[in-house]
C-alpha cells in the first residue's frame, strides 16, 4: 500500500544509512563525465524559459455556511 | 560504475515539453525542484533586469557544476512513478530513464516535503508549455538545509542565486502595490526569514529599497507588511 504524501519516510539508522548511500551515488553520478550542461549548452538555453509568464496561484478558500 | 549515458537532448524546455507531451493528465501536478528549478529561477532573475541583482557573472568553472542533466519532481512517490512509466527506478542514480531523460521523483528532502511542494509552486506559462515549479522560499529553505548538511558546489551557487531572486521580487512586489498580495508576501518573507535568520539584515540595499517602497504602501491596505517591516527589517522606522 502507498504511503501518502504526507507521512514522512522512516528516521531509522538503516533508513537514514540507505538514503545517504543513494544520495551519494546519485552525486557520483552528476560528476561523471556529460552528465552537467556544459556553459556553452547553459549559454544556448538560457533564452528558453525568458518569455515566461509567472503565476503565483492562490489557495482556494472552501467557505462553510451554518444557520 | 558503468559510463553514461551521453544525452540526445540538451535544454530543460524540451524535457518539460517532452514529460508534459507524454503524460499530458499528469504533468501538471509533478512540481520541478532542485537544480532545473533553480535554472528556471536564473533565468527569470535575468528577464527581470533588475539593476540592484542582475545573475552572477560566473566563472567556467561554476558553470561547470551548476546543472547537472537528471531532472527532478515532487508528486509522485517512487512506487507510483514506477508504475506510471513503467520502468522502475534504477539503484545507482535513483533516476527513471525515458525516452533518453533521467526523471528522479523525489519523496523527502532535508526539510522539504511532498506536502510542502504540492502546496507551496507556481505555475509556469512558457509558450505552449505549461508547468509547476517549486515556490522559490521553499527552494530557498531546501538550499539552506542542504548547505547545512552537505558539500555540494552547486548548491552554493544555487542558494545565492535564490536569494538574490527573492531579494529581487521581495522588492519589486512591494514597488507595485496594485497587484501586491499583503499575506503572500509577509508568508514568503517569514518562510525566508525561518530560512536564513539574516536575509533581511546583511543586504543595505535590500533593506533601504524594502523600507522606502513599505513607507510608500497604504498605510489601511498593507497595514500586514508595516507591522512585518517594524519588527523584522532592521532599520525600518515610519
Amino acid at each position: 500500500m502507498l504511503r501518502p504524501g504526507h507521512i514522512r519516510l522512516p528516521k531509522d539508522a538503516a533508513a537514514e544509512a540507505a538514503r545517504a548511500a543513494a544520495y551519494e551515488r546519485k552525486q557520483r553520478w552528476k560528476e561523471l563525465p556529460g552528465n552537467r550542461y556544459t556553459p556553452e549548452e547553459l549559454q544556448a538555453m538560457s533564452g528558453d524559459f525568458t518569455d515566461a509568464v509567472m503565476i503565483r496561484p492562490k489557495h482556494k478558500r472552501r467557505v462553510m455556511y451554518i444557520d | 560504475m558503468p559510463l553514461p549515458k551521453i544525452y540526445d537532448w540538451k535544454r530543460v524546455h524540451v524535457a518539460l515539453k517532452l514529460l508534459a507531451r507524454e503524460f499530458p493528465a499528469d504533468f501538471p501536478k509533478w512540481v520541478l525542484i532542485g537544480g532545473g528549478a533553480c535554472w528556471f529561477y536564473r533565468v527569470a532573475l535575468g528577464a527581470a533586469h533588475d539593476p540592484d541583482y542582475p545573475v552572477p557573472t560566473y566563472s567556467a568553472e561554476e558553470e561547470q557544476v551548476w546543472l547537472s542533466k537528471d531532472v527532478d519532481f515532487m508528486g509522485l512517490t517512487v512506487a507510483e512513478a514506477s508504475e506510471l512509466f513503467q520502468s522502475p527506478f534504477k539503484e545507482e542514480t535513483h533516476t527513471i530513464t525515458f525516452e533518453g531523460l533521467e526523471v528522479d521523483f523525489l519523496e523527502e528532502g532535508l526539510c522539504l516535503t511532498l506536502r510542502d511542494a504540492l502546496s507551496h509552486f507556481r505555475e509556469v506559462h512558457a509558450g505552449d508549455l505549461t508547468f509547476s515549479v517549486l515556490a522559490p522560499e521553499i527552494l530557498y529553505s531546501e538550499k539552506c538545509a542542504l548547505l547545512a548538511n552537505k558539500e555540494r558546489p552547486q548548491d552554493r551557487l544555487h542558494q545565492a542565486l535564490l536569494a538574490k531572486f527573492l531579494k529581487s521580487e521581495f522588492c519589486t512586489d512591494l514597488e507595485n502595490p496594485g497587484a501586491l498580495d499583503p499575506d503572500e508576501w509577509v508568508d514568503r518573507a517569514r518562510e525566508v526569514k525561518t530560512a536564513d535568520l539574516n536575509f533581511f539584515a546583511d543586504d543595505e540595499r535590500l533593506k533601504q529599497r524594502l523600507a522606502r517602497a513599505v513607507t510608500a504602501l497604504n498605510s489601511a491596505a498593507h497595514r500586514r507588511i508595516k507591522h512585518w517591516a517594524k519588527h523584522h527589517l532592521p532599520g525600518y522606522t515610519e
